[in-house]
């Protein structure tokens, strides 16, 4: 771990009851706007990917179900789970690299995916996640190294093309440099 | 580590799944008594984004009053590294409890565990990390320390990958599959940390040590399975936790009923 500079000037802030401190203030919490998405409810009242013949989340049968979809907040698809052990929720679209946080897409909305630690061959903004209706995609920024897909139980991983989004099934890994990240979910078939 | 800030560390206490603990001693412009202070050290970079929402969730979780508590004092970044100190309990936690503990002993631990959790969630907070480490042992009891805040430096983390993944098998599998944080996830953790200090062994079996993704596969994919050296009693509460988020009991209910348990050991 890196040791503070102890000449540097700190700032610190009292937690202590009764410190003369602003109070707590109840500011909103930094969550995305769920975007609505069609979907159908199963018996139980999961919310659903029209596509899926059994629901996602307690695995019932979907067949008896009259398949009128209506409009309801989208839940999050899964996680990206980066090779370091880390999980990050599919709620929100992602930018992954050295310095995600300078790309344009962030202030849109995107979080930053900041790959920490060893990132030999890994650009500083080298691919974006994206959610699209109950998929997940993934498009190469124009990295300097490429981004190759290994989809699940496939021996032949192919190169994603610079700027075109792709749709990637669960279970599908991202090798970017030296570094990957899989897309995990119970959702999708 | 020498220190932070204006503390200094008088030794290191441990490391958690996103920083490490030292014991330090308190600075004269911290207005507690105690002459020694713990300090969280964040292994995540501190930005001036980060640095406003962690103390912004540590002062909710200071604001709420509770003896199973452990206190937070002072929160702060040096150098781009955030910490914050609390109070110092030198009764180890349940993962590596100072002294050995006895059944009652570890049970009235986790009640009080549970009446922090009831704590929070009447104040709308979510804990997100109870895991034996973070039950502090004490005299009296335990508190709960540590507030998990690695969401605060990563956004959309839902688990940090440093360190040894050790709290990944108390966390309910839908928060690892992406639900949001709700109370009920505080109590499935509960269910899973009675289970340990009773069973003497999580709700996977055996986990890979020193491979975190494959503990992560394993615990989304493997439905838990209770020990047999559970009594049943304990075992149904157990399973009461780990039910569906609905059917699961409430935080104050589920500390009065362990709380019997520890009765009933003793």
């Amino acid at each position: 771990m890196r040791q503070p500079d102890r000449n540097a000037p700190f700032e610190a802030v009292l937690l202590v009851p009764g410190a003369a401190d602003a109070p707590t203030e109840v500011a909103p919490r930094n969550e995305p706007t769920r975007l609505l998405v069609e979907g159908v409810h199963c018996a139980n009242g999961h919310f659903n990917d029209p596509a899926v013949p059994y629901c996602q989340l307690c695995g019932i049968s979907m067949a008896q179900r009259t398949h009128v979809t209506v409009l309801g907040p989208r839940p999050p698809l899964g996680v990206l789970l980066v090779d370091d052990g880390a999980t990050f929720r599919l709620d929100a679209d992602y930018v992954v690299g050295r310095e995600p946080h300078r790309d344009p897409a962030v202030a849109h909305g995107a979080r930053p995916l900041r790959i920490a630690g060893p990132a030999s061959g890994v650009s500083r903004q080298h691919l974006r996640m994206t959610l699209a209706g109950w998929t997940v995609r993934a498009v190469d920024l124009g990295s300097a190294n490429g981004t190759v897909v290994e989809p699940p139980g496939d021996p032949h991983p192919w190169r994603l093309q610079p700027g075109v989004p792709v749709e990637i099934r669960p279970g599908t890994r991202l090798v970017f440099g030296l570094r990957w990240l899989r897309y995990e979910s119970h959702r999708n078939p | 580590m020498r220190g932070i800030a204006d503390y200094e560390f008088i030794r290191p206490l441990g490391s958690g799944n996103h920083g490490q603990y030292f014991l330090a001693r308190r600075p004269a412009r911290l207005p507690v008594e105690a002459a020694e202070v713990a300090v969280k050290v964040l292994a995540a970079e501190s930005t001036e984004v980060a640095f406003r929402r962690a103390t912004r969730e540590l002062r909710a979780f200071a604001a709420v009053r509770s003896p199973y508590l452990v206190a937070p004092y002072d929160a702060g970044q040096q150098d781009g590294i955030f910490y914050y100190s609390t109070e110092y309990l030198p009764g180890g936690s349940l993962a590596v409890p100072a002294a050995p503990l006895d059944r009652p002993a570890a049970l009235r631990a986790v009640a009080h565990a549970a009446r922090a959790v009831a704590a929070l969630h009447a104040a709308g907070v979510v804990h997100r990390d109870v895991k034996p480490g973070n039950v502090l042992l004490h005299e009296g009891g335990a508190r709960l320390s540590d507030l998990g805040l690695a969401h605060v430096f990563a956004e959309g983390v839902t688990i940090t990958g440093m360190g040894a993944l050790d709290s990944v098998e108390y966390v309910d599998p839908a928060l690892l599959l992406g639900e949001r944080p709700q109370p009920s996830h505080d109590v499935w953790s509960l269910g899973v940390l009675l289970h340990r200090v009773v069973a003497g062994t999580g709700i996977y079996g055996t986990l890979p040590e020193g491979d975190g993704l494959l503990v992560l596969r394993r615990v989304v994919s493997m439905p838990p399975k209770l020990s047999a050296e559970l009594p049943e009693a304990l075992a149904a509460l157990v399973r009461e936790c780990l039910a569906p988020a609905a059917d699961r009991p409430a935080a104050p209910a589920l500390a009065d009923r362990v709380d019997r348990f520890a009765e009933g050991a003793s």
